[in-house]
């Protein structure tokens, strides 16, 4: 996964660098074609939405409320406060913070234990027969199916919620961690041995940078997997949350809090996911030149 | 691993474009492949009963009331026996029947679009901002409003397939079009051929791999988020109300446990199908195969 997701990337910016040179050198074209490459981005968008808005006005169903009706909505719920309170509501501290605080805490515990754990398995590699076929059927285990166990293991709480975000959470970084330490190109390592550089120096200077652009896949595709299993998690005897506030509207037939959630959180989703690609940039600058250059 | 693909037999019509293609396989080679899928599968089996038996002593040590927390002693037996017993075979083909229609249709939507954005740059930038967004919702959260719109049925277990599976089939179809060799396409433009041919012949064949790998990742996002929607809105079939059903009106832990062994093994079974599969038809590149 991360190879294809890294290749094209690097293709993309590769295959558009010429023509960025060509475009600086023409000069004053660029003031209009700016504004047209952001109406392009946005316009469809725009366009999108307005006809959702148009469509949604004339039918008048229960079921699909207008756009602005539900951003109203979240507005209303979550982020109606005076600025005393920094805006949010009650209800955003009983529905959203738990629910984030659980996903990210699951999310953070996954990884440092999928690292860590990647990075020893991913050493053996003659074990690699062994281990991969029970990651891949603990990886395809539907995570629902574990919820019943979770929850008659743990209890409802929040140990069991995070418990579950964590064990779901596992294993495409430990996947992605093994898979990038075992293609870690053997030159690399030969020319560490050759040099005499100690082995655990090899593995931090040379091993584990190699192996970060998979572990950071691994680690972006359990990001969104830790939201959906907040919200299931939070399905089961739950009393807060924003996946407790969706069943619970489902229950009261309130088809516009629904709306509201699903969007709030599509927007959380969308900054975590901003977030990590920022960091991700941060951290692999290197990678990103090196294999531009290659 | 790349020996076997190599030993492949490779048909003429989909090496077009990739590297020279292999002697044909003898008798020989076709043993030893035999003897090395052999160890393959025997090292598997080596890690799952590995598996089995630190969960059977996690089990023993009694640290969770063992009623609760069955060892694979008695998981494993109770679950072959309800692979083989009709009506859980019900309850398993009622879930995949939702899956497998839910991928289908994703496949059909998902792909056309796929190769659309991956071949011209400025749809793929007039359709990024909506993308990202649609794909930053949780799956799982439109089930509670999918229920109310469509009810608890087969229509919406497959609408949510659909909407899960999207993803992953676009993204790998839109980086498996990226990566086509420049080459190949420039060859088909100066022999004149046009844009839907150019899909079909070149671009199509060297992106196969790309959204085969997204195959297989839908139908396991497919057949998690379809027993998510059993477990959570208690729909009248499929194994996720197979379990609902043993965990709260029997207890019957034994079964809940078993069933979600058989449940991840559908899941496993349906990834080896499509590495297979994947092997087999693309042969000619590894990409595929990870």
């Amino acid at each position: 996964m991360s190879i294809l997701q890294s290749r094209p990337e690097a293709d993309a910016s590769a295959a558009a660098a010429p023509r960025r040179r060509q475009r600086r050198m023409r000069g004053p074209v660029q003031q209009p074609h700016f504004l047209a490459q952001q109406l392009l981005r946005f316009g469809p968008a725009i366009a999108l939405v307005a006809l959702w808005q148009l469509v949604t006005t004339l039918q008048d169903s229960v079921f699909f409320p207008t756009p602005v009706a539900i951003t109203q909505r979240v507005l209303e719920l979550w982020f109606s406060s005076p600025v005393t309170s920094f805006f949010v509501t009650d209800a955003f501290w009983t529905d959203v913070v738990p629910s984030v605080t659980r996903a990210l805490t699951g999310w953070l515990l996954a990884a440092v234990i999928g690292i860590a754990l990647g990075l020893v398995a991913g050493q053996w590699v003659k074990a690699a027969g062994f281990i991969d076929p029970p990651v891949n059927f603990m990886r395809s285990l539907p995570k629902p199916a574990i919820v019943p166990i979770f929850l008659l293991v743990f209890g409802a709480n929040d140990a069991m919620r995070i418990g579950l975000i964590t064990f779901g959470c596992i294993w495409p970084v430990l996947l992605n961690t093994m898979q990038g330490v075992r293609s870690v190109d053997p030159s690399f390592r030969e020319t560490a041995t050759a040099f005499h550089i100690p082995a655990w120096k090899t593995f931090g200077r040379v091993v584990l940078p190699a192996a970060s652009p998979k572990i950071f896949a691994g680690m972006r595709v359990s990001l969104s997997l830790s939201l959906i299993l907040m919200v299931l998690s939070e399905w089961m005897l739950a009393e807060n949350g924003l996946g407790y506030f969706l069943l619970d509207s489902q229950r009261r037939f309130q088809v516009m809090d629904l709306w509201a959630a699903i969007l709030l959180l599509g927007v959380i989703g969308y900054l975590l996911n901003v977030v990590f690609l920022t960091v991700e940039r941060r951290f692999l600058r290197w990678h990103h030149a090196i294999s531009l250059v290659g | 691993m790349r020996a076997d693909v190599l030993a492949d037999p490779v048909s003429p019509d989909v090496a077009a474009g990739s590297e020279p293609s292999e002697p044909p396989a003898n008798h020989m080679t076709r043993a030893s492949w035999l003897t090395r899928w052999l160890a393959s599968v025997a090292r598997g089996l080596g890690g799952f009963a590995a598996l089995a038996l630190v969960y059977e002593g996690l089990s023993r040590l009694e640290l969770v009331n063992p009623k609760l927390l069955p060892p694979s002693s008695v998981v494993l037996p109770r679950a072959l026996e309800m692979a083989f017993d009709p009506e859980f075979q019900v309850e398993v083909w009622a879930t995949l029947q939702a899956v497998l229609v839910g991928v289908a249709i994703a496949c059909v939507i998902a792909i056309p679009a796929g190769l659309l954005i991956g071949s011209y740059t400025k749809v793929a930038t007039a359709t990024t901002p909506i993308v990202d967004f649609v794909r930053s919702v949780p799956g799982i959260a439109i089930i509670p409003l999918l229920v109310l719109i469509m009810g608890q049925g087969l229509s919406m277990k497959i609408a949510v397939v659909v909407y899960v599976t999207l993803w992953p089939l676009l993204f790998n179809t839109i980086y498996g079009v990226r990566g086509v060799d420049r080459v190949a396409i420039e060859t088909a433009r100066s022999f004149r051929m046009g844009p839907m041919r150019t899909w079909l012949r070149v671009v199509m064949p060297s992106s196969l791999p790309l959204i085969l790998t997204g195959v297989r990742l839908a139908l396991a996002t497919g057949l998690t988020v379809a027993v998510a929607a059993e477990i959570s809105v208690g729909t009248r079939d499929g194994i996720g109300y197979y379990i609902l059903l043993q965990s709260y009106a029997g207890l019957h832990h034994d079964a809940v446990f078993a069933a979600v062994v058989l449940a991840g093994l559908v899941g496993f079974s349906l990834n080896w199908l499509t590495t297979v599969l994947t092997k087999k038809y693309v042969a000619w590149d590894s990409r595929g195969v990870q």
